[in-house]
C-alpha cells in the first residue's frame, strides 16, 4: 500500500471513533456540536502521558479515555436540563472553551534536555512514542482498525442489550422512557461519558500519528463533520456513521474532481440526504428490513395496511 | 386497604383548576371506569397518578406508599403502567421491540440485566413478550413497524407494552378511541381477558356500552370535580350525569 492510501485509511479509522461518539448521542436524542472537545482531550491527554511522562501508548489510551469520559459525563450532567437547540449550543460553547483553554495553556517539563508539553497555540509536539518504537503508519493502521473492530463489536453488543433499546427509547420519547421506569438522567450522563471516551480514542491515535497537535485541530468543523457522519450514514446501526466517514473521507478525498470543492459537495450531500433520507442511508427501516430478510422471517415492514 | 387511595387531589394550570379535591379509592382486582366530558380532567388525573405532573394538593397512595411527588420512573417501578390516549409508540421500531423496550426496568431488574445479551433469563423474557403479542392478537405482526400498524393494532400494542411491565395497577386511556363498533367489542373482550387474573384497571373511555360492560365501578368527572361514583347502572342513570352527557355537546366519539 502506498503512503497516501495508508494516510486516508488511518483518517477514516480515526474519524470513525468521533463519528460513533456523535452517533451514540444522536441515538439518545441529543445533537452535540462539541464532540471535537473530547477528541482534543483524548489527543492532548494521551500525548502528554506518552511524551512528558514516558508512558506506553497502550496505558495512555485507556487513561485518556477515562479523563475524557469523566469530562464528558460532567458536561452531560451540567447540560441535563437543556434540550434540543439549547443543548447543541451549550456543547458548542463548551468545546470552544476547551479549545481556548488549550490555546492559553503552557506547561512544559524537561525530557531528555528538551522542553515538552502543551505550548499554547504552538500545540503539543514531540509525541514520539511511534518513532521511538519504530512504528510505521502501516502499524498504526493495524492498531486503529483492531481497536475499531473491538469498539464496533462492543457497540453491536450494546445495541442488542437492553442498554441499546433504553438509549433508543430515551432518544425517541423521553416521557415514554420515564413511564417505563427508566431513569433518564442517569442514562443521559452514562451516554455522554461513553461518547466522550469514544471520541478520545480517535484523538489519541491522531496525536500519535501526527506527533504534533494544535488546539485549532479541534475546531467546530470537526464536530460538525462527526455529527454529519451519523446523519448521512444512518441512525439504524453503528455501521451507519462509519459509512458516513467512508463517503466523506474515502470517496470525496479520493475523487480528483471533487478537490477544492469538497466542502461544497459534502454540504450538498448532507442537505440532499436529509431531505430524502431524514434518518440517513442505513436508517432503522432499512436495517430492520435487512435483518428480517437475513433472518429469513417474513418481513412485514410495508404490509399490514388496512386490517 | 384499597390498592389506590386518592385523597383531596388537586392540580392547577395557572388559573385553571384541572382537578379539584378528588377523592377516590380503587380496590385490588377492580376494573374502575373514569368518565366525563372532554376537558373534565380524566387524562390529567392519569398524568398526576403516573408522576408526569406533580399534584398541587392532596395525597396519592399506591398500596400504602405515597406517590404524590415521586418521579415518573420510580412510580413506574412501583408497579403502575399506562397506555396513552394519543399513542406513544416508537414508530420506527417493530411491534416486538416496542413491547421489549418497556420491560427494561421492570421491578427487580438491575444493571446486570441491562447489559446482558442473550442468556436463559433473557430468552424467558422474550417469550413473555411473544406471549403478550399473542394475547393481544399481534403475533403475526411482530416485525411490523409500530408506525405502520392500523390504529386498533396500535392501541392493542400499547396494552401489550403496558402489560409486559406486570403492573399492579394498569391505566388505560381511551383504549377504544377512534374504533368502529366491531373493533370496540374486540377491545372489550381483550380488556376482560387482561382483567381476568384479578388485575386492577382504571379505564378512561367515552364509549358507554364498553364502560358499562367491563367496569365494576365508575366515577364521573366534570370540570375537574367528581360528580358521581358507584356501580355503572346507578351512575349512568344518575340525573347529574345524564345532564352532563346529554345536556352538553360532546365533541369526541
Amino acid at each position: 500500500m502506498d503512503d497516501h492510501v495508508i494516510t486516508v485509511l488511518n483518517n477514516i479509522g480515526g474519524f470513525s471513533f468521533i463519528a460513533l461518539s456523535a452517533y451514540l448521542l444522536l441515538l439518545s436524542g441529543e445533537i452535540s456540536f462539541g464532540q471535537q472537545a473530547f477528541y482534543g482531550i483524548g489527543a492532548y491527554a494521551s500525548g502528554m502521558m506518552t511524551a512528558m511522562f514516558g508512558m506506553s501508548f497502550w496505558l495512555a489510551l485507556p487513561l485518556a479515555m477515562i479523563v475524557s469520559g469523566l469530562a464528558a459525563a460532567a458536561v452531560g450532567g451540567l447540560t441535563l436540563r437543556l434540550r434540543g437547540l439549547y443543548f447543541a449550543i451549550a456543547t458548542l460553547a463548551f468545546a470552544e472553551t476547551i479549545r481556548l483553554i488549550l490555546v492559553a495553556t503552557t506547561w512544559q517539563i524537561e525530557v531528555d534536555g528538551e522542553p515538552v508539553g502543551p505550548n499554547g497555540s504552538e500545540g503539543l509536539g514531540k509525541i514520539r512514542w511511534g518513532f521511538d518504537n519504530e512504528y510505521e503508519p502501516v502499524d498504526f493502521l493495524w492498531m486503529i482498525y483492531g481497536t475499531l473492530g473491538i469498539v464496533l463489536l462492543l457497540f453491536f453488543l450494546m445495541e442488542r442489550s437492553r442498554l441499546g433499546s433504553i438509549v433508543r427509547t430515551i432518544g425517541a420519547d423521553r416521557l415514554l422512557a420515564e413511564t417505563q421506569g427508566i431513569s433518564v438522567t442517569r442514562y443521559k450522563i452514562l451516554v455522554a461519558g461513553l461518547a466522550g471516551a469514544l471520541a478520545a480514542i480517535g484523538g489519541a491515535f491522531y496525536a500519535h500519528i501526527q506527533t504534533t497537535v494544535y488546539p485549532e485541530n479541534f475546531d467546530v468543523m470537526l464536530g460538525v463533520h462527526s455529527l454529519a457522519y451519523g446523519l448521512i450514514g444512518g441512525l439504524g446501526t453503528a455501521v451507519g456513521p462509519i459509512l458516513g466517514v467512508l463517503l466523506d473521507v474515502g470517496f470525496l478525498e479520493a475523487v480528483e474532481w471533487v478537490q477544492g470543492y469538497r466542502m461544497i459537495v459534502f454540504g450538498g450531500l448532507v442537505a440532499v440526504l436529509l431531505i430524502f433520507m431524514p434518518r440517513g442511508i442505513l436508517d432503522e427501516r432499512r436495517v430492520h428490513r435487512l435483518r428480517t430478510t437475513l433472518r429469513g422471517r417474513r418481513a412485514e415492514v410495508h404490509g399490514a395496511a388496512g386490517n | 386497604m384499597a390498592l389506590l387511595e386518592i385523597s383531596g387531589i388537586g392540580r392547577r394550570f395557572g388559573a385553571v383548576e384541572a382537578l379539584d379535591a378528588i377523592d377516590l379509592n380503587v380496590e385490588e382486582g377492580e376494573v374502575f371506569g373514569l368518565i366525563g366530558p372532554n376537558g373534565s380532567g380524566k387524562t390529567t388525573l392519569f398524568n398526576v397518578l403516573t408522576g408526569v405532573y406533580p399534584p398541587s394538593a392532596g395525597q396519592i397512595r399506591l398500596d400504602g406508599a405515597e406517590i404524590g411527588n415521586v418521579p415518573p420512573e420510580r412510580i413506574a417501578r412501583m408497579g403502575l403502567a399506562r397506555t396513552f390516549q394519543n399513542l406513544r409508540l416508537i414508530p420506527h421500531m417493530s411491534a416486538f421491540d416496542n413491547v421489549w423496550l418497556a420491560q427494561h426496568r421492570r421491578p427487580g431488574m438491575g444493571m446486570r440485566d441491562v447489559l446482558a445479551v442473550g442468556g436463559r433469563k433473557e430468552r424467558a423474557r422474550r417469550d413473555e413478550v411473544e406471549a403478550l403479542l399473542e394475547q393481544t392478537g399481534l403475533s403475526d405482526r411482530r416485525d411490523t413497524f409500530a408506525g405502520d400498524l392500523p390504529l386498533p393494532d396500535q392501541r392493542r400494542l400499547e396494552i401489550a407494552r403496558a402489560l409486559v411491565r406486570q403492573p399492579r395497577l394498569l391505566l388505560l386511556d381511551e383504549p377504544a378511541g377512534g374504533m368502529t363498533p366491531l373493533e370496540t367489542r374486540e377491545m372489550a373482550e381483550l380488556i376482560r381477558t387482561v382483567a381476568a387474573p384479578g388485575r386492577t384497571l382504571i379505564v378512561i373511555e367515552h364509549k358507554m356500552d364498553l364502560i358499562a360492560e367491563i367496569c365494576d365501578r365508575l366515577c364521573v368527572l366534570d370540570f375537574g370535580r367528581k360528580i358521581a361514583e358507584g356501580p355503572p347502572r346507578s351512575v349512568l342513570s344518575d340525573a347529574k350525569v345524564l345532564d352532563v352527557y346529554l345536556g352538553r355537546e360532546d365533541g369526541d366519539d
